[in-house]
């Protein structure tokens, strides 16, 4: 049972379609639940078009994303190299305005934040390292 | 909104940037059925605060004419 992938994406949003079926094949081979596989396929796609529309002064063109699917939970690893960035400084979305005063964006990470059951960032070695942890992940392990 | 079976941030901002179009020609938009866990996205997100999620044609045009 393949419990790891590995994709290197280039930041641009033509090469961001290559990534949904690797990643659907991962889910479906390792028994994540329809739940988790929702989870991931949202995390993949808000970090990765955020850091294709925002990063500032990327060293490279390229994004890691690192998949494991381990017995404590699944875990979502995102690696770039712009310029440092925590999600979890980026504000939510305020919904007290009228619908007329809304903006149409800032919905991303606050998503990714509700979503996951843990979120961890850290600056490593000139890299951006974004970990993502799902917890009682898999089809197979929620049904013995 | 039964066949939506993935919504992230941005198909969640083309669905606000069609209500606010709506509104600003004096119409406005309701959510019909949304599956669980997209109604679960789009309530998390608020966006239901500004778009109403309703479960019939029904309560759909009971939205829309209050």
């Amino acid at each position: 049972m393949p419990q790891d992938l590995t994709l290197t994406v280039k930041r641009e949003f033509a090469a961001f379609k290559s990534v949904t079926p690797a990643v659907d094949r991962f889910l479906q081979e390792n028994q994540a639940s329809a739940e988790t596989s929702y989870k991931v396929k949202l995390v993949i796609e808000e970090i990765i078009l955020n850091l294709i529309r925002h990063a500032m002064n990327p060293a490279s063109d390229e994004i890691q994303i690192h998949l494991a699917a381990e017995q404590d939970a699944l875990r979502i690893v995102i690696e770039d190299d712009s310029n440092p960035f925590d999600p979890h400084a980026s504000t939510s979305p305020k919904r007290d305005a009228p619908l007329s005063k809304w903006g149409i964006g800032g919905m991303g990470l606050h998503l990714v934040r509700s979503m996951v059951d843990r979120l961890d960032y850290e600056r490593r070695g000139g890299k951006n390292r974004l970990e993502a942890q799902i917890v009682a992940w898999s089809n197979k392990r929620e049904s013995t | 909104m039964s066949e939506v079976s993935f919504i992230a941030s941005l198909g969640m901002g083309m669905l606000i940037a069609c209500a606010k179009s709506l509104e600003r020609h004096g119409a406005r938009m309701v959510l019909l059925n949304p599956q669980e866990t997209v109604e679960k996205l789009l309530r998390t997100a608020g966006v239901d605060e500004g778009i109403p999620i309703v479960r019939s044609e029904g309560e759909a045009l009971a939205a829309l004419a209050s």
